[in-house]
């Protein structure tokens, strides 16, 4: 039977082999049969709850076995999960706790306790009723659950809500990004068989769960009845650290952001190491420098290398593969063609097909998009609507916001935003959002925040305050008063204090002035 | 210089850049910087260019793992055993 939902697929190859590895974790592995028996025993508690199909459930864990196993309980269950940044203020928790209604929460004793101290959360448990399961060991035991480890039978529809992403939201407060099992799988079945992935594969899990790279991390992994490789949150930081993981570990499939390549090839020490195993290495999320990139290719010949590109509401809708000959030039690389089952066309300013070498903005159809945004009917209108190109059929289209311009090869070249949409570290963030939170500071009478091209981290964020009469702030003080609100890849890198900020002939605040200005 | 000069530089650092809320007003010297997610990536590289520019000294690539930044005294520590 072909798998309708994303736990199917984790249960096709339990089925499989049960006895296959299934994620490693600090040098131990723990097998197909032992995840499935964790995950049916957090379903079954989770039902026992009472908890329905199509319900929210929050999964606030620092990543760990424990956090595999909850994520597919909850789908099991037949509800759909909600990744939530641990690094990320608890104010900003709450905020989506609520948004979102959950029903149920899978957390940690000591991440709980740090929720707990937020009022907002105290009042949302007092409102609704949220169960709560505590999971406290790196894999979790019979004790906490006190569950049937039975696979439960739930109907799951392809088109129910698998999970929900937050991302950063232009008017001040994130918005969800709502996946179905089929938008998922759209993406995670091509991925698997592109990629060739086999029983044999070891793949590393670096994104967190909250981000969508994480999606093939799981799913695809899991499809091929391979092994994912989570990396430890303690040696994350540390390039050197995180390449000596990648040749114990054996990993065969490399995939994160752009910038953790870029560390890893400025610091990791690669040169003086050897990666017998590593077949392919995929990077989305940014564009990555091409000279990076051609760096990597000669100390890593023998690895594929492949470009993916998608915003969270379509996950990855192109892909470029870099051919295996030296790239010549420093010319940014491109994102490629459509991919997995999907259409992708630039339309010009005036509706029509762009032509080659045209500029256009990207359009995606297909069955990996979003469901929409959670609770934001009119948001979703405004970016989900008629097929560009046949608008009298049922196909709807996503709007990315991305500029873009065909080639006559046939590829796709990512040329920017219509927005003030960016991207750091692989993170999209929207710059009003950061905005509207240093205005949120009662002495801030005006803020701007601009991205400025950096090597390393993609861009960097670069604020420009001006105050109010009465007291001044200095850089911490602000930067520590973001802190409070955002997420930490959201806090700028930089301030700059000035009297006012410049204006241009409209009355609005002259970016390209401020720009100017940092260069 | 000794280990006191050391740690009063390391600690004026890590409070210059570093928000109040996350660390504790008397920092000791095994608090765990790392765990308590008071550093991210890019505040560790920045530390580490401070610590070469303040003390004339390299740290290799393969120095920069979590032993030797986990701590003040793990930073302290390391910054002494290159030190002339």
């Amino acid at each position: 039977m072909t798998p309708k939902t994303l736990h199917q697929l984790f249960e096709r190859s339990c089925d499989k082999d049960s006895f296959a590895p299934a994620l490693s974790w600090k040098a131990n592995a723990h097998s197909y049969a032992q995840v499935e028996s964790a995950a049916n025993q957090i379903a079954n508690r989770l039902l026992r709850e009472g908890i329905q199909r199509g319900e929210r459930i929050g999964l606030f864990l620092d990543k760990s076995p424990a956090a595999v196993a909850a994520l597919y309980g909850i789908l099991k269950s037949g509800a759909a999960y909600v990744p939530l940044d641990v690094r990320s203020p608890i104010k900003r928790i709450s905020h989506i706790l609520g948004d979102c209604a959950i029903r149920a929460l899978i957390t940690s004793s000591q991440r709980l306790a740090q929720l707990s101290a937020d009022p907002a959360f105290a009042g949302l448990r007092q409102a609704s009723s949220i169960a709560i399961i505590t999971l406290d060991s790196d894999f979790p035991t019979s004790a906490e659950l006190d569950s049937s480890n039975d696979r439960p039978n739930i109907a799951v529809n392809e088109n129910d809500l698998a999970y929900i992403l937050y991302t950063s939201g232009s008017t001040g407060v994130p918005k969800g990004v709502m996946l179905s099992h089929r938008a998922g799988l759209s993406f995670v079945t091509w991925a698997a068989e592109y990629f060739g992935l086999s029983a044999n594969d070891r793949v590393s899990s670096h994104a967190p769960f909250h981000f969508d790279l994480s999606t093939f991390d799981l799913f695809s992994t899991a499809a091929a009845g391979a092994c994912v490789c989570l990396i430890p949150s303690n040696i994350m930081l540390f390039p050197h650290s995180v390449a000596e993981w990648m040749a114990s570990e054996k990993i065969s499939v490399w995939y994160s952001a752009p910038s953790a390549l870029t560390q890893l090839l400025l610091r990791g020490g690669l040169e003086q190491m050897a990666f017998p195993n590593l077949r392919h290495v995929l990077f989305a999320g940014e564009v990555f420098p091409t000279k990076y990139l051609k760096q990597l290719q000669a100390l890593l010949p023998q690895v594929a290398c492949h470009n993916l590109y998608g915003p969270s509401e379509t996950n990855v809708c192109t892909v470029w593969s870099v051919p295996s000959t030296p790239l010549a030039g420093e010319d940014a690389i491109p994102i490629g063609r459509a991919c997995a089952a999907l259409e992708v066309m630039a339309l010009n300013e005036s509706g029509q097909l762009a032509q080659v070498d045209e500029v256009g903005e990207l359009y995606v159809s297909g069955p990996g998009l979003m469901l929409g945004y959670w609770g934001q009917p009119e948001k979703t209108e405004a970016v989900l609507g008629a097929h560009p190109l046949r608008p009298e059929g049922q196909e709807k289209a996503y709007r990315t916001g991305d500029l873009v311009k065909l080639s006559a090869d046939g590829n796709y070249l990512f040329l920017g935003r219509r927005d003030h949409q960016v991207k750091s570290r692989g993170y999209r963030i929207e710059l009003g959002e950061v905005e509207s939170a240093l205005l949120g500071h009662p002495a801030v009478a005006e803020a701007a925040v601009l991205a400025i091209a950096d090597d390393e981290a993609g861009n960097l964020l670069h604020a420009y305050v001006a105050f109010k009469e009465g007291p001044l702030l200095n850089e911490l003080e602000l930067a520590t008063f973001c802190r409070k609100t955002l997420p930490p890849y959201m806090v700028p890198a930089q301030f700059h204090i000035l009297q006012s900020l410049p204006l241009n002939a409209n009355g609005k605040i002259d970016r390209a002035r401020l720009r100017d200005a940092n260069s | 210089m000794n280990q006191d000069q050391i740690k009063a530089d390391v600690l004026k650092y890590l409070k210059s850049v570093i928000s109040t809320e996350l660390l504790p007003a008397e920092l000791s010297d095994d608090f765990p910087l790392l765990e308590s997610g008071a550093i991210d990536s890019l505040e560790l590289f920045k530390m580490i260019a401070h610590l070469e520019d303040a003390f004339g000294i390299e740290i290799k690539p393969e120095e920069i793992v979590p032993d030797n930044f986990s701590t003040v005294h793990s930073i302290i520590e390391i910054v002494h055993r290159h030190l002339p």
